[in-house]
């Protein structure tokens, strides 16, 4: 319902301010405190509202006015049918011209993804940028001093008994939110792959997935789509296994995932990170994520223990449930 | 063969002709109960369902089986490209001062590379991985036969520029050697598996001070066997030209032996050391300053005798190690 009402919205709030500017527009939102100005971003960066400089002389705060009477009663049409509560803007100021990466950085635990961030980042602030980083993890992220002892603002989400894909999907709007309020011109999530079957990557926003060589060479064929839906595969711990290893388990990775970028890097002298970080830079720019959609669905259950249920026994299993088939080789 | 080659195939043919790619199938839990019908109306038929639970969508399986049968054929391709020489043309150091040099190193060849830790070593090493382009700190260039090469080439793992040897490196699968070298020549398609195999295994044990059989686990090898075996199988089954020693132990390896191997299979040598017999083994050596090339010295004749004596000093000390293990009181060192 929410999300319906609000894209309504946006596609009715675009149609009405393609007669006036973005500067107009943001005049207009300042003013009346309506929306949020990550609300604006999307209107306008959506592509239906031309971007000009702010401040156009020939808009008088008589049209302003207008403008402010159409949107308040396309917004009271809506808010009368659909329940939704108009947004009041945080108070924040929209910085012209800056734009924010999403990178998707997924791996199985210990496998450098907190490492490789951390010299991939360093390299980015060598070039003047900021980056912030959102951890995803489970029970336990002790991370974020290693972050914040090179200025890295981070955010860390523990998902406790939840699936941590779903938590983490859950959570990625607000987590964007959080990192155009803050400016940064790079976001990276991070999110542990408990289980082979995750799935965190979104279409359109770059995906990087670490996995590193000691996991044994069998690895690259029992991870799905975090591992087969990666725009980069980074292996890690390449400089304590022998090159035939690595070889081979290159040559796995790849018949996993056969037009990833693969990247070999040293989370712990940095060997690789410069390269990686060219790489990021190419990422594009993400708005919103609204409406944006995973790559790969997500693992799914719903049956009575993840609602809690701890007994064992076949009255107990309510819902999405699968059998194994044991009987199958004596016929 | 195309994908539509083997997409249009029944599942019968393809398990004669083609094992390899029903195998490969088979690893994302594929079952194919019909077999006359095509490959394709077989992945046609899948489920939405089934789909999710193997994990990968459509697209992406053919995506995926396209590249597995690329990369059947690429690795021949991946031999055809034939890296005589990687010139490297000079950037700067650290302070931004230019280096002023090219310098070619050419195949069949040995280069030390000496300087202090945090020198700048990995940087040189990691630049001509990347094959830069004035595109990483240092401002060098690499061309590879005299040519910039193709920068898509980065990403491509049958044309990695560098394979390395260092000390830090052990051999961590569960598998015997000949098993193991066997599925490293498998992943590299070569023809005669079991030839190459044994090759390397009695290379290795020419290399190594105590002998072993294929059949010993990889785990249990000595650190100078591991070592002989890793430049045995380099040197016979790496797809990449240049090959980097960082800093070799030289007990139970036959270094020079093992170097010689190396030149002789047409590799780029390249080997970071500061034990004066291994630098000077080499035709030159790079002096590593302050991030940057400091200087490119020729081995003169001078060294190369030194050289000499210097071995003479080194089979001194390792009689003298033997006698200690052998329970001896080392009374003189004469």
């Amino acid at each position: 319902m929410y999300s319906f009402a609000r894209k309504r919205f946006l596609i009715a709030a675009s149609f009405l301010l393609k007669s006036i500017s973005y500067g107009e527009l943001l005049y207009v939102c300042q003013i009346y405190n309506m929306f949020s100005y990550i609300e604006l971003r999307s209107i306008c960066l959506s592509g239906t509202v031309n971007i000009l400089p702010k401040g156009n002389k020939n808009y008088t705060s008589h049209t302003a006015n207008k403008h402010k009477h159409q949107l308040f009663s396309t917004i009271q049409v809506w808010h009368n049918n659909s329940n939704i509560s108009i947004i009041k803007s945080p108070g924040n100021q929209l910085k012209q011209g800056v734009s924010m990466k999403l990178i998707t950085v997924s791996g199985p635990p210990s496998s450098g993804k907190t490492s490789i961030l951390l010299k991939v980042i360093r390299e980015l602030q060598r070039g003047g940028k900021q980056a912030g980083v959102i951890k995803f993890d489970c029970l336990y992220a002790n991370e974020a001093e290693q972050f914040n002892k090179i200025n890295i603002p981070v955010k860390i989400g523990l998902s406790g008994n939840l699936c941590p894909d779903h938590f983490f999907v859950s959570n990625i709007q607000d987590g964007l939110n959080w990192g155009l309020e803050e400016g940064f011109d790079y976001l990276f999530t991070e999110s542990a792959g408990l289980c082979n079957r995750c799935s965190p990557h979104i279409k359109q926003v770059l995906a990087v997935c670490v996995i590193d060589n000691l996991m044994g060479l069998d690895t690259p064929r029992k991870i799905g789509p975090m591992l087969r839906m990666a725009d980069i595969v980074v292996i890690t711990k390449s400089d304590i296994v022998s090159q035939a290893e690595r070889e081979v388990f290159a040559f796995r990775v790849r018949q996993a995932n056969a037009k990833a970028k693969l990247m070999f890097v040293n989370g712990i002298n940095g060997q690789g990170a410069y390269e990686l970080s060219m790489l990021i830079q190419q990422a594009t720019e993400t708005v919103t994520l609204e409406e944006a959609k995973l790559r790969f669905s997500m693992p799914a259950t719903l049956c009575s223990y993840c609602l809690g249920e701890t007994k064992i026994g076949t009255d107990y299993q309510v819902g999405n449930f699968k059998k194994m088939n044991f009987s199958e080789d004596k016929k | 063969m195309t994908l539509e080659t083997i997409i249009n195939k029944d599942i019968a043919s393809l398990e004669k002709e083609s094992p390899a790619v029903v195998d490969y199938l088979k690893q994302y839990g594929l079952q194919f109960h019909n077999k006359e019908q095509t490959l394709g109306t077989h992945l046609q038929l899948l489920t939405e369902e089934t789909l999710e639970d193997m994990g990968i969508d459509h697209k992406q399986l053919l995506i995926n089986l396209e590249g597995f049968i690329r990369q059947q054929e690429g690795s021949t391709i991946g031999e055809k490209y034939n890296v005589k020489s990687i010139t490297l043309i000079g950037g700067h150091d650290k302070n931004g001062t230019p280096e002023n040099i090219t310098i070619t190193l050419h195949a069949g060849t040995i280069t030390s590379i000496v300087g202090p830790t945090g020198s700048g070593k990995s940087r040189l090493l990691g630049d001509i991985e990347w094959m830069a382009q004035a595109d990483t700190p240092t401002g060098r260039k690499i061309l590879v036969n005299g040519d910039v090469p193709d920068v898509e080439l980065r990403f491509s793992l049958e044309h990695k520029l560098v394979a390395q040897l260092s000390q830090n490196m052990n051999f961590v699968i569960d598998a015997t050697a000949e098993e193991f070298i066997t599925m490293h020549a498998e992943s590299r398609m070569v023809q005669n598996t079991k030839k190459i195999v044994a090759d390397i295994i009695r290379q290795a044990n020419l290399l190594a001070g105590e002998g072993f059989d294929g059949d010993t686990p990889l785990t249990s090898l000595s650190g100078g066997q591991s070592r002989a075996l890793m430049i045995a199988d380099t040197a016979f089954l790496s797809t990449s030209p240049v090959v980097l020693i960082d800093e070799i132990e030289n007990a139970g390896i036959d270094q020079k032996n093992a170097l010689q191997l190396l030149v002789k299979k047409e590799k780029i040598v390249l080997m970071a050391t500061h034990d004066p017999i291994l630098a000077l083994m080499a035709e030159q050596r790079l002096v590593i300053k302050n991030g940057g090339i400091h200087k490119i010295i020729t081995t003169s004749e001078q060294e190369k005798l030194n050289l000499e004596e210097l071995e003479r000093i080194d089979n001194k000390i390792l009689s003298l190690r033997n006698r200690l293990r052998n329970g001896e009181i080392i009374d003189n060192i004469e």
